[in-house]
């Protein structure tokens, strides 16, 4: 019987093409059969925040029809050497299946997976209209992989390789672009430590007029720049390479002409070791820039001020420490669309600071600047007072992620610990969705964050807290917390097994040296079977010791794949027969 | 987060009870089942009571909930960490170190002092090496009201080696871009100091050495003896080569890598001489 509102599936995938939002999607594909049918056959984009959290062949049968994949690997603190080498993240067994499954594939988008110079030549092969390859935090491939996506893929527009770790074999790869081949948007090459055929990138660049954004990689020098942007004034974004070298009267009067010519170029980066008398060069694209990315470039803060204060339309800011209080004050008052602001350390490892960079910039960004949404601070000194403000002045921060250096640090007016200045952040940031502490900190900032931070999704936590409470008023308080990540704190099983259910809401835990023992492990383990229970130990085998001993590292993620059988010889998982199973290491690609 | 978390039904309780170990706390029989009932709730603002003010005069709206929030200071937090007061977490867990503490170092602490912790602060380790690696770097601030540059002369010298990273960083002070470096010549009693600063290319650092050593032979071999023809280069092809030692020890023959690593990692120069590269433990081996 043919329900009036019955349309052909042709109909239906056709008006679910509008719908772009997956969560749309996954609402629409519940509510009737014909509607997931037309939902399965006509999704066209998958993100996948754990590679581990579906087999390969799971996403192929459950989509038949994606254009654009989008994977991530390891978990965030593999970022800082928390997660062995080898731990897993392979990108091989999904480039496998889908070169079978998904033969119009267009776009991969990586973060943080082991991806092959193999996988990168199946993907040549297999892909006839592939267009975008970002491969963010990845490693495991070399210039010889990307030399087979140069030359296969021919209607490639964006290879961007931010911040992944590249072994050279050479720098001709460049040259492996056809010289038929004009269709590229976007270069990203920054991560590449040796220096690329430069001849061959102008010439890349010469010919591919819709290129927009272009990212060279240290080993250019300045000289050549001016060349190369005459090529391309159509860039929108753009970064540099180095800019050591001795200031010539000539070179530098081409730079100001070349970057004169590139009247859209939106957004800068690179400039490393840049000496300051280069920066005036850029002055004529300052009044365009949106985003300022000098995280490289070691410039002391007045000759930073100077150039920040051509900048009045600055949305995203990312700097060293050097721009000091002093610095940030100018920040403050020029750029008032200011949306995220970053400053890095300058020297992370020395205990006094280096720098005058104190609580009191951001206290004055956060006053002048009234759209900031997103914070990362890495500063030695902070107080209740100075979050409490900062708080207070600027409710609509969606990511504040504070980091002060040393361990512990209380309140540097008080001697107190800082629960109550994040308590207030979480209090008045009602929207706030990624916050990341530091400090001197009890269980107290766990009770402020379990009450009022009801839209947090990632939470980091280092040093902190004292018993099982913190983890527990996290875990009981935060309803749509989708990562955690701690690190050197007290929290243990109780906290763990009582809130086990809450673990499958989440994407993923991760505990290292915290206080969970082996058999809280185990027993979790037993009782969410949906979850896979990871435990990292590189010194020794947790079942050669007693029940009661700690666990290095934990991780812990849902999973509809069960455990993993790529697993590293330090990594274990519990199987239903309540003992440990270990998985050969036996590398898939 | 509302009152009572469980899991299941009661049977999860002695199952938790039997894995919890006596090495990390002392539950008192008789009160264990009371204890492994979790009740959480957050008192209104007013029962904290009002003498844990603490005064913070900040921008002082005055609402009832900011004082509420705003309450407590750290010295009655400490004290309380194991509250006996229905508004806190109501298991009697001990601290980890199985006492409160009222100084600044937290319970949890697998070093006895604070020392370098594996992937801490959390940056990657690209931007570890940025101001290692940079020319520009001036490690003081003038303007810094910390009179830092002793601390850092100091504890820079040390030298500490922390994630195995390239941490020897150059503490030299370069007001001008300038960077100087020791050289020695064999056969020559007194070193020079060279600035790095002032070249950017191998070629222009080799000619300069060259002017200034022959200078120097020539000084030393005062009386009859003619001046060593000294054709250095960086190929060794001359009587003299130049080698350097980098921040890891290690020599290295000049013009191996970029010349901005090697101004990054150089600690200082050599010059010895060609037929002798051997014996120093370089250049013989090495094919360019």
């Amino acid at each position: 019987m043919a329900s009036p509102l019955s349309f052909p599936e042709e109909v239906l995938e056709h008006i679910f093409s509008y719908l772009t939002l997956p969560s749309d999607l996954n609402s629409a594909s519940l509510v009737c059969k014909s509607w997931y049918s037309a939902d399965r056959y006509s999704r066209r984009k998958a993100f996948i925040g754990n590679c581990y959290s579906l087999s390969p062949q799971g996403l192929v049968s459950r989509f038949p029809n994606l254009r654009s994949v989008e994977i991530k690997g390891k978990p965030h603190f593999a970022d800082f050497n928390l997660v062995p080498e080898g731990w897993g993240g392979y990108f091989f067994p999904w480039v496998r299946t889908m070169s079978v499954a998904y033969p119009w594939l267009e776009e991969i988008r990586l973060k943080r997976m082991v991806v092959s110079d193999e996988a990168l030549e199946l993907i040549g092969r297999s892909f006839p209209n592939f267009r975008v390859l970002v491969l963010a935090f990845c490693d495991g491939f070399s210039t010889d992989g990307l030399a087979a996506i140069a030359a296969n893929c021919r209607h490639l527009r964006e290879l961007d390789l931010r911040e992944s770790e590249v072994e050279d074999s050479s720098g001709h790869w460049i040259s492996r672009f056809p010289d038929s081949f004009t269709s590229l948007v976007s270069l990203n090459i920054s991560c590449i430590a040796s220096e690329v055929n430069f001849p061959a990138l102008e010439r890349l660049v010469s010919r591919c007029p819709n290129l927009r954004s272009l990212h060279l990689n240290r080993a250019v020098p300045i000289e050549h720049l001016p060349n190369l942007l005459r090529r391309a004034p159509q860039l929108v974004d753009f970064g540099t390479g180095t800019c050591s070298s001795e200031v010539h009267p000539d070179i530098y009067s081409n730079l100001v002409r070349a970057f004169a010519g590139c009247r859209g170029l939106r957004n800068l980066c690179g400039f490393w070791d840049v000496i300051p008398a280069y920066l005036p060069a850029v002055y004529s694209v300052c009044f365009g820039l949106t985003t300022l990315n000098l995280s490289y470039s070691t410039i002391p803060s007045p000759d930073l001020a100077n150039l920040i204060n051509q900048c009045p339309n600055l949305q995203r800011l990312w700097v060293l420490d050097y721009i000091e209080d002093s610095g940030l004050e100018a920040v403050a008052s020029t750029c008032k669309d200011l949306q995220e602001l970053r400053v890095f350390p300058s020297a992370p490892f020395i205990p006094e600071a280096n720098v005058q960079l104190t609580e009191q910039g951001l206290v004055h960004v956060s006053l002048g600047c009234k759209k900031l949404q997103s914070v990362l601070y890495f500063c030695r000194q902070f107080s209740n007072a100075a979050l409490v403000t900062i708080a207070q002045n600027r409710p609509n921060l969606t990511r504040f992620r504070l980091c002060i250096i040393e361990p512990h640090t209380p309140d540097y007016l008080t001697r107190e610990p800082l629960d109550m200045g994040f308590g207030a952040i979480v209090q008045h940031c009602r929207d706030l969705r990624r916050l990341s502490l530091s400090g001197l900190l009890t269980d107290r900032v766990f009770e402020y964050i379990g009450t009022y931070a009801k839209k947090l999704e990632m939470l980091s936590v280092a040093f902190a807290g004292h018993t099982d409470a913190g983890l527990h008023h996290i875990l009981s308080g935060c309803d749509r917390l989708r990562k955690l990540e701690i690190r050197d704190s007290p929290f243990g099983d109780r906290a763990l097994l009582t809130n086990a259910a809450k673990l499958e809401t989440m994407r993923s835990l991760w505990m290292s040296s915290c206080s969970v023992s082996f058999g809280a492990c185990k027993l979790l383990s037993r009782m969410m079977p949906r979850l896979n229970v990871e435990v990292i130990d590189e010194n020794d085998d947790p079942c050669s010791r007693p029940d009661n001993c700690m666990v290095e590292k934990l991780y812990i993620y849902r999973s509809l794949a069960g455990p993993r059988f790529d697993m590293p010889g330090f990594v274990w998982t519990v199987n239903e027969e309540n003992s440990t199973m270990r998985s050969s290491s036996a590398l898939p690609s | 987060m509302e009152g009572i978390a469980r899991i299941g039904d009661q049977a999860i309780g002695p199952k938790l009870l039997n894995l919890m170990p006596n090495c990390r706390e002392e539950v008192s029989g008789q009160e264990e089942e009371k204890k492994l009932e979790l009740r959480l709730g957050l008192a209104p603002p007013g029962e904290r009571g009002r003498r844990h003010h603490h005064n913070l005069n900040l921008r002082g709206d005055g609402s009832d909930l900011d004082r509420g929030l705003l309450l407590s200071s750290a010295r009655s937090l400490r004290s309380n960490v194991q509250h006996k007061s229905t508004t806190h977490f109501d298991l009697n867990l001990k601290d980890v170190k199985g006492e409160h503490n009222t100084t600044t170092t937290t319970t949890f602490q697998k070093r006895t002092a604070p020392g370098p912790v594996v992937g801490w602060p959390p940056v990657r380790s690209f931007r570890k090496n940025i101001t290692a690696n940079s020319i520009n770097n001036c490690l003081k601030r003038p303007s810094s009201s910390h009179d830092a540059v002793e601390a850092n002369n100091k504890s820079l010298v040390d030298g500490e080696a922390i994630d195995g990273g390239n941490h020897n960083y150059q503490m030299i002070e370069r007001p001008n871009g300038s960077m100087f470096v020791k050289i020695n010549m064999e056969g020559v009693a007194i070193g020079r100091k060279v600035d790095l600063g002032a070249y950017d290319t191998y070629d222009k650092l080799s000619s300069a050495v060259d002017v200034l050593f022959r200078d120097l032979l020539a000084v030393q071999r005062d009386g009859g003896e003619e001046a060593i023809t000294t054709t250095e280069g960086v190929d060794g092809r001359g009587e003299y080569t130049i080698v350097y030692e980098d921040n890891e020890g290690d020599r290295m023959l000049l013009g191996d890598v970029p010349w901005h690593m090697f101004v990054s990692t150089v600690k200082r120069l050599r010059v010895l001489k060609t037929s002798e590269l051997s014996s120093h433990g370089i250049g013989g081996r090495q094919e360019r």
